[in-house]
């Protein structure tokens, strides 16, 4: 059994400064310097509903195969 | 080679089977790159997740159809962009445009103070969404497109320019305003 309450103490306190600062970014949030970084956050946490990807293949999948232009054909001769 | 094979396509393919295998990959790895930034246009510009789907899915759709013509030297983001700006906007039009800030009241804004340029400070990335919502909706269609296109990093201010038929000085002068647009009538959304 430990009778130290130096390392306690220490802890304590440790714990005291990391909750201070947790809070105070709370309090701060997140910080954007411009309009478009508040714009790229916002892409960022925003993605496309998972089903649309399916979605687009069965769409696709009924549609002929695209034809490459008669330019396109020749030039790859 | 078998035609009715279903080509190799990445796995996060969205090429329909019975494509060509060469165009299929493409058309797949080109939806893997591009799909996030056209939904979120479509996201921003039509502000309801359910209408910005169908209008991605019908954007990649029309893609699709003129894939054989797209000229590869040109940027594929920008002209997925084109063909998302012009269905947009359509949609708008049929759609709420009437609901909507009149482009002609955009010099509404010039009379707004200046809020400062940041930093921006938010306190929630959930409420991140709803806040910039609401102040796009609040804007001219002009300035939204403007700053949507112009957070794009892998747009210059020439292709933006090209995408909005102007100059891209008239882009930089126009960016000016939509950004403190943009300041004032977010302020008002906290």
């Amino acid at each position: 059994m430990s009778t130290d309450p130096a390392p306690s103490r220490l802890t304590q306190q440790q714990q005291a400064r990391a909750q201070a600062a947790s809070a105070q970014q709370q309090q701060a949030g997140h910080e954007f310097a411009t309009v478009e970084d508040l714009l790229r956050a916002d892409r960022a946490q925003t993605p496309p509903p998972p089903q649309l990807e399916a979605r687009v293949r069965q769409s696709l999948a009924r549609e002929t195969p695209p034809r490459r232009p008669w330019w396109s054909r020749w030039w790859r001769r | 080679m078998d035609p009715l094979v279903e080509p190799e396509a990445p796995p996060a393919s969205a090429a329909p089977p019975g494509a060509p295998a060469d165009a299929a990959a493409e058309f797949g790895a080109l939806y893997a790159a591009h799909a996030p930034a056209i939904y979120y246009l479509a996201l921003r510009l039509l502000g309801d997740p359910a209408r910005a789907e169908d209008a991605t899915h019908d954007v990649f759709l029309r893609a699709w159809r003129h894939y054989g013509e797209f000229r590869h030297a040109a940027s594929a983001r920008t002209w997925l962009y084109r063909i998302a700006l012009n269905h947009c906007r359509n949609l708008q039009q049929r759609w709420y445009d009437r609901a909507r800030v009149p482009a002609a009241e955009a010099g509404a804004w010039e009379q707004t103070p200046d809020p400062g340029a940041g930093p921006w400070r938010v306190l929630e990335l959930q409420e991140l969404g709803r806040r910039i919502q609401q102040t796009l909706d609040a804007l001219p269609a002009e300035y939204r497109e403007l700053l949507l296109l112009v957070a794009d990093e892998q747009l210059t201010y020439q292709q933006v320019a090209e995408l909005t038929h102007q100059t891209a000085d008239a882009v930089r002068g126009k960016l000016h305003r939509a950004r403190r647009a943009f300041a004032a009538a977010f302020a008002r959304t906290a």
